[in-house]
């Protein structure tokens, strides 16, 4: 798998945490006791791909301009321009790396630090508060520092990216490398370079233009991102009764006063604009090649039936169905099963919109399934990563982690003959299951990474705790009903 | 009150096997906060009650208040159920001959050990040891954790 899956999230008085670290790997686990952080944590990842990365196939349309109509200083114009030159001399390649000089790097240092309010707008938007304040943790801190770590080639240093933020004020402290790995930008360096000094307006426009492109190419975080919210079976079951109001509500405007609408949290929001675009727009919405494969194989093993997504005539909002095998007739999905409801998103967005090298974050996974199907779901979600999506899960399931660990642990195995008939393996190096840890004084959560005991197969979670005081507390019952004597 | 602690230590000859930690390989089991008097006995040491070669556990505990041996049987990696469960059983023998007689014990047999798969918690289940007429569940304890969180009700 390659290494740009990888870069590491920390965290300071974010919310429920007071610390946290999370290299995010091809597959990453939240585990850890309710309300410590994990879906949190997950939501920021969410929300600073949705600025960073592009939203299927098309640029932020929020992405700052640059630093107003300031003409790019003339060593930086200069020095970009030779960049420019090279770009079109050389023959066009998926990948390419720019040797940028101190003045570029600057353009564009000082380009993403305009990109501060933006970015906690979105932020604000995906956890659904009106303010920074909110995401401050509550008590101790008036600040919160989120920092952003990953390689970069060619240096053994890494960059290091920091937002922090407290009651109002955001601010963005961008680390732009020596050496960029560009893809994409061609077009910008190209129309830079084919622009003549005659038009120094065109030439200063064309030029924040290829800045911004190169901007794109400093953060990891340009892969669309998809969040698949806790509740997916609620969510899915109350859609059309949300879509409906706010339809109804937006066609009374100007006739009446605006409906207040109560605050719903981007994550959410997303996903439900996602499952009316994806049956408005026929269904395809992934700008690269979506993992129907997989979704199908959700179908066989855990859904035991298809589900689609239609419109009912004259309805302005989708209609989803599912059709148990063997059946002739689809069902309303909310005449199905909660486990119907609960995986048939992440099947239409496996269909639809989630393509490799995409990140996919799967809250609970195992809700509302059986354990059975919860071991079976997680084989999936390992084959999901395996393809080349970057997949984050929180979960609360010992079943979802005991199956992870043979995932793992059949990496182990010498020959892949040896690792179980064909079933998914996953290097230890690309999954990172991080514990979640409140405290007793309210000092906030702290994350801490917990790795494979390859002895029993499992990771050191504190499910076992759970195990352990349940199987002496029936030692008492058994002792208790006389089994004894 | 100091019973069956006092009377298990005069027993023993060689004072070699009595120690006090509870620890083999990477896994232990704490004592801070157990209850004294008590009496550790390693049954890997010398001057065991149990010969070298034998299917042993661990290590016994006398308390005398409340009047109970504890069985300890430390697994590092994954255990074989069937196997801790003679391990034990063996180490209630041992307890049967060195507690005197007349005097009423209670038993608590332990597994120390590391998180379980589903099927060992199973198999833990129907473990059963027994001491003096009575069948005995086997309690279990994390590495790291108090061995006082198997003592029960007692």
């Amino acid at each position: 798998m390659t290494n740009d899956l990888r870069f590491t999230l920390e965290a300071t008085d974010f919310g429920p945490l007071a610390k946290a670290g999370v290299e995010l790997r091809p597959l990453t686990v939240f585990v850890g006791p309710s309300n410590t952080g994990k879906s949190w944590l997950a939501t920021l990842v969410y929300a600073l791909h949705r600025h960073f990365g592009s939203a299927r196939g098309r640029w932020a349309p929020w992405e700052p301009m640059g630093p107003g109509e300031d003409a790019l200083p003339e060593h930086a114009l200069a020095d970009l321009l030779r960049i420019a030159e090279g770009w079109t001399a050389t023959a066009p390649t998926a990948v390419r790396h720019v040797a940028l000089t101190e003045p570029v790097r600057g353009a564009i240092e000082s380009h993403l630090k305009t990109h501060a309010d933006a970015i906690g707008a979105e932020v604000e938007r995906c956890f659904g508060v009106e303010a920074g304040s909110h995401l401050v943790r509550r008590g101790t801190a008036s600040r919160t520092r989120i920092q952003l770590r990953h390689g970069v080639e060619g240096s053994s240093a890494p960059a290091v990216h920091a937002l922090t933020f407290s009651a109002d004020t955001w601010a963005f402290r961008p680390a732009v490398p020596a050496r960029l790995q560009v893809r994409g930008g061609s077009h910008f360096l190209r129309r830079l370079a084919e622009s003549g000094p005659e038009d120094e307006r065109v030439r200063s426009r064309r030029a924040w233009e290829a800045i911004r492109a190169l901007a794109r190419n400093v953060l990891p975080l340009r892969r669309p991102a998809s969040y698949l919210p806790a509740d997916r079976t609620g969510l899915m079951n109350a859609h059309s009764t949300v879509v409906s109001a706010l339809i109804r509500s937006a066609t009374r405007a100007g006739i009446r006063g605006a409906d207040p609408i109560p605050p719903m949290s981007g994550v959410r929001g997303d996903f439900l604009e996602e499952l009316v675009e994806m049956a408005s727009s026929g269904g395809r919405r992934s700008r690269g090649e979506p993992l129907r494969h997989i979704g199908e194989r959700i179908e066989r093993r855990i859904l035991g039936g298809g589900v689609n997504v239609g419109s009912l005539p004259g309805v302005p909002y989708p209609h989803f169905t599912y059709r148990p095998r063997e059946w002739k007739q689809d069902i309303p999905l909310a005449n199905a099963s909660s486990m119907v409801s609960e995986v048939a998103p992440v099947v239409l967005y496996l269909r639809h919109v989630v393509a490799r090298g995409d990140l996919l974050i799967i809250d609970e996974p195992e809700s509302h399934l059986h354990p059975a199907m919860q071991v079976a779901f997680t084989r999936l979600i390992a084959e999901i990563a395996a393809a080349g999506v970057r997949v984050i899960v929180t979960t609360h399931s010992e079943w979802v982690l005991e199956e992870l660990g043979n995932v793992v642990g059949r990496s182990y195995a010498s020959e892949p003959g040896d690792r179980g008939s064909g079933l998914v393996a996953l290097d230890g190096h690309d999954v990172g299951v991080w514990l979640f840890e409140g405290t007793q004084d309210g000092g906030g959560s702290t994350v801490k990474e917990i790795e494979l005991d390859v002895d029993t197969g499992l990771y050191p979670s504190g499910f076992d705790a759970v195990a352990t005081a349940l199987h002496n507390e029936w030692t008492e019952v058994a002792e208790a009903r006389g089994g004894g004597e | 009150m100091n019973g069956l602690a006092h009377a298990v230590r005069a027993r023993i000859e060689d004072r070699t096997c009595l120690v006090d930690d509870v620890v083999k390989g990477g896994c232990g089991a704490s004592l801070s906060d157990a209850p004294q008097p008590r009496v550790v006995i390693d049954l890997d040491e010398t001057g065991s009650p149990l010969g070298g070669a034998q299917s042993k556990c661990d290590y016994l505990i006398f308390f005398a208040d409340p009047s109970l041996v504890m069985l300890i049987e430390i697994k590092d990696g994954a255990p074989n159920v069937a196997k801790v469960e003679r391990q034990l059983q063996a180490g209630a023998r041992a307890a049967d001959e060195l507690a005197p007689r007349g005097v009423a014990v209670l038993c608590r047999p332990v597994l120390v050990s590391r998180a379980l798969r589903h099927q060992k918690q199973v198999d833990l289940r129907k473990a059963v040891v027994r001491f003096r007429g009575r069948e005995e569940r086997v309690r279990r304890v994390a590495c790291g954790d108090s061995l006082t969180d198997a003592l029960g009700n007692t």
